[in-house]
């Protein structure tokens, strides 16, 4: 209702809705349903602020007819003084009030606008008209001449807007208390006046009328005081380390990347122990805080709370929650795996502070006062006359016993380095005949100097283990022949199922079925690859391809050569077998029979060669690796021979120790030095020989009270590639290894080749 | 599990090894949840070495965020504490190194 007093109802004043809301904005026109083409819903044009979309919506559209320009609107967008045409309602209105209206919280930035309508909507004339006058802003009234020149080329578009009456809102109505004379009711408003009028005199005398007093008591104020305990408080204090915050970011940065299917994957992943921890975590994290709080009711002790938890039987201890959560958390933690890798670790410390000196001769740190420190046995010939000096002062120490009770009642029959990493040891365990441990199988056991106590990894292998060879391609795998004739190969990379063999000749046809005494990786070269070579005591010699699964080719039939009456079989025993340096096709197999013979690889009717002169089985043949036509083999008959490949005679050498009367198991060329050999025997000796002279030029033996309980025959023997070491096996399953002093690189490769032809060329 | 039966032997071989005098495993906050020492010993070790490996641990940390404490030796006049720090638990074994190596 309009207030009273004012004649007229200026449309103006309540379509002004807030002087904010209507904006600048001469004269823009559009046709509303003109195929206005904006994208907006309210059918502007799509206004772009910083490419940003911010058309503003507005606050009432309808589809009345087109503006004109020469409404009563000037720039500001108030009336026009004195405009004739005036303000017209909407439905009587030709031309509704032309007004950009724009939201109040539109940016209020200075805004340049392109407009993305191409199509000219409304009539040229007009258009040109009123060019430059134009403007589509969003603007708050600053800037009006810059944005101006701007928006000159940009297209027209032309704006419908209606405007009506709004709702009046009253804010204030007072009501005055006088009337006119002549308004209506005049006369019944009179007589109540004066009715009232009439009350109020006869109030003085009435007797209906009467007043009384009384007093009410008020009574003493007491003063109650209760007093509550504050709230209590808890101060927390932090310390903001580097890594700390650190770790935060990390984990905050974790949350956001992590996608939910793979953190619930990965949840369902994890081990038992980590969800049984994490849920025990926070159980134990709600009963500490709930007990530890100091309102806790509950009657419980500090020391209970705190956790300590010691292996208590009692019953008392287990009524409470908080040991027996712990108690799951202490055994969570004892079978987690981080806790073996620590002790492994813990191991290796405590192993290296006892064993630290012995680790420093290993890798030939030069300390001055090593010599002294371990025993030693001393060169039996002194200084040899006429050698060059390398050998002389020479003399083995031994540094470290690699056993473990894994290997009882097995003997170390053979030992491989690696190829990849040279300090692991790989040594397997069987037995050369046939025992009662060949029912429970073979080992393999992975040693390191790190742990001299305990192996790195073991496999167990369905029987006793009787050769195996690392190979150089692939330096994680490792084949294995075996005592009942299996040829399996091993990945020793495997964490788990280790024990499995990637290959194996289980079921195969054709495999051997006796005794694997040797196997060897050979490279073929670039085409063929690396393959397997083996000899069983069946007389066979196979060759084994990796291509697809395990397939063999037969290389050689070993036949018995000589005197064939009154023998079991055609077929000789092979025993031993060996490649010379960089040939792959042709190689050596030594024989029960004693005979060593030459064969190649792809003729398998005949032998090339044969070199007789062993009255006992060849255990051993191994090829110099400096020079391809120098072999040494070591058989039962005590001695060690030498031979040159081109001489089928007679061996050039040989090498037999005063005093030794049992069998040669094993010998090994040394790799630094091309004259310098090892070998072991059946009576626990270590023997390093020069090819120059008779005599060994050292000689260990066990000491004498070992030899009370009996000789351990040694089994194997390794010169190590990269450290002055010499590993022995024995029968008994210990592996020794022996630092040898004063035996350095007698020179380089050609150097040594020279040496050993001259020696060989002087003998024939 | 085979996990708790590989601990279990190793720790006790560690246990049996020359020098060792204890083994001795803790959680972070010092209480001890396996020990081979007397009770006053174990209470005492896994009390101080545990600020000790954290505070190593602080150490190496701030000076490289993304470094980390794996092992700590503290060598005295008459043994040596070897600490091997983990997530959850500290591992502590004290041994006399010269019964050993001389």
């Amino acid at each position: 209702m309009p207030p009273a007093g004012m004649q007229k109802r200026p449309v103006a004043v309540n379509t002004a809705v807030t002087p904010t809301a209507v904006k600048a904005g001469p004269k823009s026109t559009k046709r509303p349903g003109a195929g206005a083409g904006g994208e907006t819903p309210a059918g502007l044009p799509p206004i772009l602020l910083d490419s940003v979309d911010r058309t503003p919506q507005p606050l009432y559209v309808s589809s009345y007819g087109s503006l004109t320009n020469d409404t009563g609107v000037d720039a500001v967008g108030g009336l026009k003084v004195g405009s004739d045409e005036g303000i017209k309602y909407p439905a009587a209105a030709k031309s509704p009030i032309a007004v950009t209206i724009t939201t109040p919280t539109a940016p209020k930035r200075k805004v340049e606008m392109y407009v993305k309508e191409e199509k000219k909507v409304k009539a040229e004339e007009e258009v040109e008209e009123e060019g430059k006058k134009h403007k589509h802003k969003g603007h708050h009234g600053h800037g009006h001449s810059a944005v101006e020149e701007e928006v000159e080329e940009k297209q027209e578009e032309e704006f419908v807007i209606t405007l009506t009456e709004t709702k009046t809102e009253f804010l204030v109505n007072i009501r005055g208390t006088v009337m006119s004379n002549d308004a209506p009711n005049y006369q019944t408003i009179q007589k109540r006046n004066a009715a009232y009028e009439r009350v109020l005199e006869g109030r003085d005398h009435a007797d209906n009328l009467s007043e009384r007093h009384t007093q009410t008591l008020s009574f003493a104020h007491k003063t109650k005081v209760v007093q509550s305990e504050p709230p209590s408080a808890k101060s927390m204090s932090c310390q903001a380390t580097d890594w700390d915050i650190y770790d935060s970011y990390k984990g905050e940065e974790k949350e956001k990347g992590d996608d939910i299917a793979v953190q619930t994957a990965s949840a369902q992943t994890s081990k038992g122990d980590g969800k049984e921890e994490s849920s025990v975590d926070t159980l134990v994290n709600n009963f500490t805080s709930a007990l530890s709080a100091p309102d806790c009711l509950l009657d419980v002790s500090e020391a209970v709370v705190s956790g300590a938890s010691f292996a208590s039987k009692d019953s008392a201890d287990y009524a409470n929650s908080e040991t027996i959560i712990s108690k799951a958390k202490n055994g969570a933690i004892m079978g987690s795996p981080s806790l073996l890798k620590s002790l492994e670790l813990m191991e290796r410390a405590v192993q290296q502070n006892l064993n630290h000196k012995s680790h420093l001769m290993y890798r030939n740190y030069p300390e001055g006062s090593n010599a002294e420190v371990v025993p030693q046995v001393k060169d039996e010939a002194g200084s040899a006359p006429g050698n060059d000096g390398s050998m002389a002062n020479s003399s083995m120490s031994k540094l470290f016993s690699f056993s473990c009770k894994l290997s009882d009642g097995r003997s170390a029959t053979t030992m491989s380095w690696n190829k990849g990493n040279k300090d692991v040891l790989a040594v397997g365990y069987g037995s050369f005949h046939l025992s009662a441990s060949e029912a429970s199988g073979g080992l393999i056991m992975f040693w390191s100097i790190r742990n001299p106590a305990h192996p790195e990894k073991v496999i167990k292998t369905p029987s006793g283990v009787t050769s195996i060879d690392f190979s150089s391609a692939h330096p994680n795998m490792i084949s294995v022949g075996m005592y009942n004739g299996t040829v399996a190969v091993y990945d020793v990379r495997r964490d788990v199922d280790f024990d499995v063999p990637v290959l194996e000749s289980g079921s195969m046809e054709q495999k051997h079925m006796d005794p694997v005494w040797e196997c060897k990786w050979v490279d073929k070269g670039p085409e063929r690859g690396e393959s397997l070579v083996t000899i069983a005591t069946d007389g066979r010699v196979l060759e084994w391809n990796m291509k697809k699964g395990l397939s063999l080719t037969p290389l050689m039939v070993l036949k018995r050569i000589g005197n064939s009456d009154g023998v079991i079989s055609r077929q000789a025993s092979g025993l031993c077998l060996d490649f010379p340096l960089d040939d792959s096709s042709t190689y050596l197999a030594g024989t029960e029979d004693g005979h060593i013979h030459r064969c190649s690889c792809s003729y398998n009717e005949q032998y090339l060669d044969t070199f007789s002169g062993h009255s006992g089985p060849v255990y051993k043949v191994r090829c110099s690796p400096y020079h391809p036509d120098a072999f040494l083999s070591c058989s039962a008959d005590w001695t060690v021979k030498l031979w040159h490949s081109k001489d089928t005679s007679d061996c050039l050498r040989e090498f037999h120790t005063v005093g030794l009367s049992d069998v040669v198991n094993d010998i090994a060329w040394s790799p630094n030095s091309s004259t310098v050999f090892a070998s072991v025997t059946g009576d626990g000796r270590v023997e390093v020989w020069d090819l120059n002279s008779m005599d060994p030029k050292m000689s260990y033996k066990p000491p004498a009270n070992e030899a009370i309980l009996g000789v351990t025959p040694l089994t194997t023997v390794l010169f190590s590639e990269n450290a002055p070491v010499l590993a022995t096996g024995d029968a008994k399953g210990k592996v020794d290894i022996f630092r040898l002093v004063g035996m350095e690189s007698g020179g380089e490769q050609s150097e040594q080749r020279k040496k050993l032809e001259g020696f060989l060329g002087s003998e024939e | 599990m085979s996990s708790i039966t590989d601990v279990e032997s190793t720790l006790s071989r560690i246990s049996s090894h020359k020098g060792v005098k204890g083994v001795l495993i803790c959680n972070h906050s010092g209480s001890a949840i396996r020990s081979s020492l007397p009770p006053d010993e174990t209470e005492q070790y896994s009390a101080l070495i545990s600020q000790l490996a954290s505070k190593a641990s602080s150490v190496t940390r701030t000076l490289d965020a993304e470094d980390d404490l794996t092992f700590l030796r503290i060598r005295s006049k008459k043994h040596e504490i070897m600490v091997a720090p983990d997530k959850e638990f500290l591992l502590i074994v004290v041994q006399d190194p010269e019964m050993g190596g001389e």
